[in-house]
């Protein structure tokens, strides 16, 4: 029984360390010249796994508000516009965009500096997707 | 005195009475009032969290945007000091204003309340326009502004009418720069146009700390030298220097 309960365990620990490493939170760092006058950046592409969130965590931009909205891979907006302020080298994850299907998503994300200025914002920050 | 309040009345009848003075200021309304309208359908993330954007939120971004009409400030309300100077009107307004100093005075005066108005008109807009479409509430609003993060959850209407009263300053720089151009130029075209142009390369080229639209968008710049005696000594500082060489420059043509 003992030897039974010991393979289960076994068992178990190899199966949720195999699916943690399958479902581990993606990121990737991005730094960005946002253009004046509220031009639009779009990131790279994403893959989002079915049921799992995309977020960002905007670090720096000069102390400008920065607006993201997640689109799909035809640059249609799919998600809310969402203004977030720089939050430093401690930013906290906003989450930007959930997907409720079952099925993985080709997602970009695209970016403003939410203010109508001549100024073009450095953007610092990390992505992270599939949490 | 007598003629200086009139030579006021007479620049601010001039100002008022001026097309592109209403449509700049019209403009402006419009394009901010749609951005709040805009704007409300979005969220803020505060602190990772999301929240839909409150009335005094949309209102403070949009009033922040001020700074871009000051490219065309100089046109709508500068330019008359080129325009008395060119046209011969000067030697009949400054007899009557008793001296050159006062002539220039009533330009000053005109171009303040000129600004205060329009900039108290197009607020009172946004304000509206903020309240119909979001709700009224100071929540969250201290981590979207730190300009006077204190006061603003307590009063935010102080932290509002205190940026106001900075960007009407800012405005009436703007117009003084055009006035400086005017009495040392005599060329109304080169007065407003140059005004704008030296603005524009003032946005583009000046480092932030120094830079006008920095400096004007006190109330959505988060970082840490933008306090509010600072902003309000900086465009203070360029409205005394603008106000004090067209004084200066005035006063010399005068005693020649």
């Amino acid at each position: 029984m003992k030897r039974l309960i010991l393979s289960a365990m076994l068992a178990l620990a190899i199966v949720a360390g195999s699916t943690a490493t399958a479902f581990a939170a993606n990121s990737q760092n991005y730094t960005i010249v946002l253009p004046a006058l509220q031009g639009d950046y779009y990131s790279s592409i994403k893959m989002v796994s079915g049921y799992r969130d995309f977020g960002v965590k905007h670090r720096y931009s000069g102390g400008y508000p920065v607006r993201f909205a997640v689109c799909n891979s035809s640059k249609q907006q799919i998600g809310s516009t969402i203004t977030a302020y720089p939050g430093g080298t401690a930013a906290d994850l906003t989450d930007l965009w959930y997907n409720a299907g079952a099925s993985s998503k080709v997602v970009v994300v695209r970016m403003d500096s939410a203010r109508l200025n001549l100024v073009r914002p450095l953007a610092e920050g990390s992505w992270v997707w599939n949490y | 005195m007598a003629g200086l309040w009139g030579l006021v009345s007479h620049e601010m009848s001039r100002l008022w009475t001026r097309r592109r003075l209403l449509v700049v200021s019209a403009g402006m309304a419009v394009i901010g009032g749609a951005a709040i309208v805009v704007d409300s359908r979005g969220l803020v993330s505060i602190a990772g969290e999301t929240m839909a954007p409150t009335a005094p939120m949309l209102f403070f971004a949009t009033l922040d945007q001020l700074a871009f009409l000051f490219i065309l400030w100089p046109v709508a309300v500068g330019g008359t000091t080129a325009e008395d100077l060119s046209g011969g009107l000067v030697y009949l307004l400054v007899p009557r204003a008793g001296s050159r100093g006062a002539w220039m005075g009533s330009k000053l005066v005109a171009a303040s309340l000129s600004t205060v108005l329009a900039f108290c008109a197009i607020s009172a807009f946004w304000l509206s326009v903020a309240g119909a479409v979001a709700p009224w509430s100071a929540l969250g609003l201290h981590d979207v502004v730190l300009f006077g993060r204190d006061t603003v959850l307590a009063q935010p209407h102080l932290v509002g009418l205190f940026a106001l009263a900075v960007l009407c300053v800012a405005g009436t720089a703007t117009a003084m720069l055009s006035h400086l151009i005017g009495v040392l130029t005599a060329s109304p075209l080169l007065s407003q146009v140059g005004a704008s142009v030296l603005y524009l390369a003032g946005v583009l080229a000046l480092p932030p700390g120094l830079n006008p639209a920095t400096r004007a968008s006190m109330l959505s710049v988060q970082v840490p030298w933008m306090t509010p005696l600072s902003c309000a000594a900086y465009w203070l500082g360029l409205l005394a220097l603008f106000a004090g060489i067209t004084f200066l420059v005035a006063l010399r043509k005068e005693a020649r």
